[in-house]
């Protein structure tokens, strides 16, 4: 009895760290496990897929910091400008938040146009920024293959996290 | 009081944002480029490295199985690859193949064109290419008779090589007797003759004696002499009969017993077929002045040819030759003793 109450604390320590995990994971495979041969501008965005998950159904395990950390992970890996994407994700997190209570209603199918608004202004986020403080202008025909990969790919990565939030998280 | 709770963790939740907004305005103002040597970029590099780190195992979960994967593609691939360097090979075998069998009928082609047309051993010998007239091999005579005689320069003690497409060239005999357009040869397996010769890898000297017989005979290597089946025999040019390095035979067998002595007893293949040899080719000899200084500066050792032998010899009748084997007094016995005599000096 004792040992199953050790493995419950456990589990529930762990569980409570899903999301984060399933962000880190998001990033290794959007940064380092697709081939970096692939066509960068068509590596979709699974790191936004899973905030805007998280943050619409489990805003208490996708906090601010988190984004934020995670931001700086993408841009540590990816060797973009520090700050970059820890900026644009953040204040995709505060819209999500500011609209959550709304969107959480609605079914999947209509989340995907948002997926793909909110994909699109990340990326036009990130181009003004750089442009601004770097000096660095991008191409909108490049800018535009990211949010069309991360709208193909969010049926599947959402699918996954649903079946994680609710066989792991929920029920465990 | 809910309602103040939730708009204190509003107003919480917006400074954390501000925070974070501001920090990575400010990071990417200040953020260097990657590798520039500062506070900020050595600092990148340390959190790359612990990110890199920390997420590796995590990773390779993940990327176990798509390396599988690659791993069973490129096998596949490498597969795909074997099969069509298979076929290429194939194919350049099959041709390969073909030119093969050009390559030796142009060998045996220019092997026999330059036996019958050009090959000379030595500048300082001339050659008389003739035709097998008759062959009076018997019980007790291997000999041939060739349509070359005195008139075309040939002497006794000429030296004769048999010219065959199978085997090239060899040693066939000598000459021991001439007429005008006729020259008797005696042969290898002759009882009669008596050939000195060395095995060619090891130098080992000896005496090719003929039984009448296919196989040639080899006499006078000691036991213990290095001697292996398969070893070229050649003439040793001692003697001053035959000219040195002629292929005379490949050893067959080697027996040593109680019964053989202090020597082998060595069979040997000849070079020659006997029995399909067509064409000789005869050796003369070159008188001294004719033979132009730079060639024979050249020739490190020139074969010794003795003087042509002027007196002209009608050919023997069969029944004279037969006497003549027999008896062992006259022509080929003669020569026997005097190779003997040779080789042992």
């Amino acid at each position: 009895m004792t040992t199953l109450g050790e493995y419950t604390v456990i589990a529930s320590l762990i569980i409570a760290w899903i999301p984060a995990l399933t962000l880190i994971l998001a990033v290794g495979i959007q940064e380092l496990v697709i081939p970096l041969e692939a066509w960068s501008v068509f590596r979709p965005d699974l790191v936004l897929i899973g905030l805007f998950y998280w943050r619409l159904y489990r805003p208490d395990r996708c906090t601010i910091p988190l984004v934020f950390a995670i931001g700086l992970l993408v841009d540590t890996l990816s060797g973009t400008a520090l700050g970059l994407n820890a900026f644009s994700k953040t204040f995709l997190l505060l819209l999500i938040s500011r609209f959550g209570r709304r969107l959480r209603v609605m079914e999947f199918v209509y989340l995907l146009p948002l997926i793909l608004a909110a994909a699109l202004l990340d990326a036009t986020l990130q181009m003004v920024l750089m442009s601004l403080l770097k000096g660095v202008y991008g191409r909108w025909p490049l800018l535009l293959g990211r949010p069309v990969a991360t709208l193909l790919i969010a049926p599947l990565w959402f699918s996954l996290l649903i079946y994680i939030h609710h066989w792991w998280l929920e029920k465990v | 009081m809910t309602a103040v709770i939730v708009l204190k963790q509003q107003s919480r939740q917006t400074v954390l944002a501000s925070l974070a907004l501001l920090a990575a305005l400010l990071l990417l103002t200040l953020s260097p480029t990657a590798g520039s040597n500062s506070f900020l970029g050595n600092g990148r590099d340390l959190l790359q490295e612990l990110a890199l780190d920390g997420i590796g195992p995590l990773l390779r979960l993940f990327q176990t199985p798509i390396a599988a994967s690659h791993s069973v593609y490129e096998r596949i691939q490498g597969w795909q690859r074997i099969e069509q360097e298979n076929h290429k090979l194939k194919l350049e075998l099959d041709r390969l193949r073909s030119l093969g069998v050009q390559a030796e009928e142009l060998s045996l082609e220019n092997q026999r064109l330059r036996l019958l047309l050009g090959m000379r051993p030595h500048a300082s010998v001339q050659e008389v290419v003739a035709r097998i007239i008759g062959n009076s091999s018997s019980a007790f005579a291997r000999s041939f008779l060739v349509d070359a005689g005195q008139e075309e320069g040939v002497a006794p003690d000429a030296t004769a090589l048999g010219i065959t497409a199978q085997s090239g060239g060899g040693l066939l005999g000598r000459v021991i007797q001439t007429s005008q357009h006729t020259a008797l040869i005696l042969t290898l397996p002759d009882f009669n003759s008596r050939v000195p010769v060395l095995i060619q890898r090891s130098r080992v000297r000896a005496i090719v004696s003929g039984r009448n017989k296919p196989l040639l005979e080899m006499e006078f290597v000691p036991k213990g002499s290095d001697i292996r089946v398969g070893d070229l025999v050649v003439t040793s040019g001692v003697g001053g009969v035959f000219p040195k390095g002629i292929p005379v035979g490949r050893i067959q067998a080697i027996a040593a017993t109680e019964e053989t002595g202090l020597f082998h007893l060595i069979s040997v293949q000849p070079v020659i077929d006997f029995d399909r040899v067509e064409e000789v080719r005869l050796l003369l000899q070159t008188e001294p002045d004719e033979v132009p200084n730079e060639v024979a500066e050249d020739q490190a050792t020139p074969p010794k040819i003795p003087a042509p032998k002027t007196s002209s010899q009608k050919i023997p009748t069969a029944e004279e030759r037969r006497r003549r084997d027999t008896s062992g007094q006259h022509g080929a016995n003669g020569h026997r003793t005097a190779d003997i005599q040779v080789t042992q000096r």
